[in-house]
C-alpha cells in the first residue's frame, strides 16, 4: 500500500482494452482521448489485454481500406498525452515487448493498474 | 475503492477485471455478466461479489450463496459508495 | 463559392484533400478575408503534412505543438497564428489547406 504514494494520480484515466480493428471501440476511445487532450486534461491511458495491439507498429491499412489506427494514435503526444502505460502481464501473454510499439509506453504491473484506477477521479473504458 | 462492473459474458473482459481488482474492491455483475458468475465457481469465493437479482432471475440461474444478490436501488447505492466505477466489457 | 470546382461540406470545407490546389486555397482565403503570404503558405503546408501523418485535422493545441517541432517555436504561438488566421487558426487554416473541419472546434 505504501507504493501507492509513488503512483501518479490522474483526473482522467482511459483504459483501452480492445484491439484496434475488431470493433469500433478502439477508434472511439482514441477520439475521446484526443478530445480530452485538446482541453489540456491531467490524463493518462492504460493499454491492457487486447488493447495492447493498438500500439503494435507497422499497421498498414491500405489494402483493408480502413482508417489507420496507428497514424491517429501517433498524434497522442501532439495533444500533450504522454502518460501511456502498458500492462506488463498482457505484453508477456502476447509475446510483445516495447520494441514492437511505435509509441513509448511505460510497462506496469496489474497491481499498479489497480492503483491507477483507484486513484483516478474519472475512468473511461474503451 | 473501485467498483468493477462486468456486464457481458466475455472471458477477456473478466480476465482484465480480475487482473487489476484489489481484494477490497467490489465486483458487480449485471446483464450477461451474471453468466460469467454462474460459470466461474471460483469467482464466488471472492469477497464483495454482487449481482443484480433481476438479471439472475431472468436467466434462470442458480448462484452460490456467497454472491450478494441486490436490486437496482442497492446497485445505485453501491455506485455512490465506491469511487471510481469501472466497467469492463 | 461556385468558383470552387470540387465537392464541399456545408461549411465550405473540401471533402477530399486530393481536390485541393493552390488556386482553391487562394479562393477560400479570399472568402475569409485573408490574403495569403509566404508565412501563410508554410502553415498551410504544415497542416497538410500533419493531416497526412496523423490522419486528422489538428485542433489549436496539437497544431501549435506540431508547428513548434517543425517550423520553430516562434511560429507556434497563438498570437502569431491568430495574426495569420484571425478568429481560429485551426479552423481557417484547415479550411484553406483543404482539410476537414477539426473536431472540438466551434
Amino acid at each position: 500500500m505504501e507504493a501507492q504514494t509513488h503512483i501518479a494520480q490522474y483526473d482522467l484515466l482511459f483504459i483501452f482494452s480492445h484491439s484496434p480493428y475488431g470493433s469500433s471501440l478502439g477508434r472511439e476511445g482514441l477520439e475521446a482521448a484526443l478530445a480530452a487532450g485538446a482541453f489540456d486534461q491531467n490524463m493518462a491511458i492504460i493499454f491492457m489485454g487486447e488493447g495492447l495491439w493498438q500500439l503494435k507498429s507497422e499497421q498498414d491499412t491500405a489494402s483493408a481500406q480502413r482508417k489507420n489506427h496507428q497514424k491517429m494514435t501517433s498524434a497522442l503526444p501532439m495533444f500533450g498525452i504522454d502518460a501511456l502505460y502498458a500492462q506488463a502481464s498482457g505484453l508477456d501473454e502476447r509475446q510483445l515487448d516495447l520494441s514492437d510499439f511505435y509509441l513509448a509506453a511505460k510497462p506496469v504491473s496489474d497491481a499498479t493498474i489497480g492503483v491507477l484506477i483507484r486513484q483516478a477521479k474519472q475512468v473511461l473504458s474503451f | 475503492m473501485t467498483l468493477h462492473i462486468v456486464s457481458q459474458n466475455n472471458p477477456l473482459a473478466l480476465k482484465n477485471c480480475l487482473a487489476v481488482a484489489a481484494a477490497d474492491d467490489a465486483l458487480m455483475f449485471i446483464n450477461d455478466g451474471v453468466y460469467a458468475l454462474a460459470t466461474h465457481a471460483a469467482l464466488a469465493k471472492r469477497p464483495l461479489i454482487y449481482a443484480l437479482e433481476e438479471d439472475i432471475k431472468a436467466r434462470g440461474l442458480t448462484l452460490s450463496q456467497t454472491v450478494n444478490r441486490i436490486h437496482y436501488r442497492q446497485f445505485v447505492a453501491l455506485s455512490c459508495e465506491y469511487n471510481p466505477v469501472q466497467s469492463w466489457y | 463559392m461556385s468558383d470552387i470546382n470540387a465537392p464541399l461540406d456545408p461549411e465550405g470545407f473540401l471533402l477530399h484533400l486530393e481536390d485541393w490546389t493552390p488556386e482553391i486555397a487562394q479562393h477560400i482565403a479570399q472568402q475569409e478575408g485573408i490574403t495569403l503570404t509566404p508565412a501563410h503558405w508554410e502553415i498551410i503546408t504544415s497542416l497538410q503534412t500533419f493531416y497526412k501523418t496523423f490522419d486528422l485535422a489538428p485542433a489549436m493545441r496539437p497544431l501549435s505543438k506540431y508547428i513548434a517541432s517543425t517550423l520553430g517555436k516562434e511560429k507556434s504561438g497563438s498570437i502569431y497564428l491568430l495574426k495569420l488566421f484571425p478568429g481560429s487558426p485551426a479552423k481557417y487554416g484547415a479550411k484553406i489547406a483543404g482539410l476537414p473541419k477539426p473536431e472540438n472546434c466551434l
